[in-house]
């Protein structure tokens, strides 16, 4: 081989090994992308589903409006004991710390066709809700029952 | 240039190249590793919903996290929850906070155990390993 020649192949493959390079880096790059995209598509959770367990308190725990039957101990599931239902309960059954608690979940809570409307204390989101939850609930009242329906208005979180 | 030098040249230059691509490799690999980091955030965000599921149902219960968690270590407080990889700094740690009813409590730690439980009694919830 000849001087020129082999000059023109050390830059011919000097390049080549350049653009390869470019070309190798860029496909770990975009797969190393690829896979952090689609694990993170895979584990994404549905917006209203940690909404959805938070408010299962409300009507299944004791410590918010569950209905405890006096005599048994028991807890009604999906119940609300009217005598409960306070902005004061509401308090010690959930409540967001005063000054970072608006990024968390909030909630207003309204017993359809009742008056009373309860809001948690970082809830400032009044008819620009980011969803709505509906429960079927036994209401119980003074020794008698009925069935009921509590919406839940679910703030999200406001900012990022 | 004699062709014996430029051989010797030629074959210098590929193997920088190769180990070029070798560390890119190793580099692609190692932030491969670093999804550790995803699984942390998500196993954290899982024990949040599975305390506020536990707060939620009328009664004792428990249940059993489904999958192995031995890469990592855990501290649930009242309120909150750390999920941590041992000997990792504590900026990288995952913690993710939930609010219990006035009265409940959460506690427990579990350290690179492949089965973790909660467990929920009357107004206490408990993490541990499962028995």
């Amino acid at each position: 081989m000849n001087t020129k020649a082999q000059i023109f192949d050390v830059a011919r493959k000097t390049v080549f090994w350049l653009v390869i390079s470019f070309f190798i880096a860029m496909i770990m790059g975009g797969t190393a992308y690829a896979f952090g995209s689609y694990r993170k598509a895979l584990l994404e959770i549905p917006p209203d589903l940690p909404s959805e367990f938070i408010s299962l308190r409300f009507v299944n725990n004791p410590a918010c409006f569950a209905y405890l039957d006096p005599r048994t101990n028991t807890v009604q599931s999906n119940s609300i004991d009217i005598s409960k239902f306070t902005q004061e309960q509401l308090d010690n059954c959930y409540s967001t710390p005063s000054e970072k608690g608006y990024k968390e979940h909030n909630f207003r809570l309204v017993l359809q066709g009742a008056s009373t409307e309860l809001k948690t204390n970082n809830y400032y989101f009044d008819g620009r809700d980011d969803f709505i939850l509906e429960k079927e609930v036994t209401l119980y009242d003074s020794g008698t029952t009925k069935r009921g329906i509590l919406v839940i208005y679910v703030q999200e979180k406001i900012g990022s | 240039m004699n062709s014996k030098g430029l051989a010797v040249l030629m074959t210098s230059f590929e193997i920088i190249v190769v180990a070029g691509v070798i560390f890119m490799l190793i580099t692609a690999g190692k932030t491969y590793a670093e999804s550790l980091t995803i699984q942390k955030i998500n196993t954290a965000e899982d024990i949040r919903m599975m305390v506020n599921v536990l707060d939620g149902i009328p009664g004792d219960a428990i249940v059993e996290y489904p999958k192995n968690v031995s890469a990592f270590s855990f501290i649930l407080r009242p309120e909150s929850v750390i999920v941590f990889v041992k000997d990792e700094p504590e900026q990288k740690n995952a913690i993710r906070s939930f609010h219990l009813p006035k009265g409940y409590t959460a506690e427990g730690t579990l350290e690179q155990k492949s089965r973790l439980c909660l467990e929920k009694k009357s107004t206490k919830i408990l993490l541990r390993e499962c028995s």
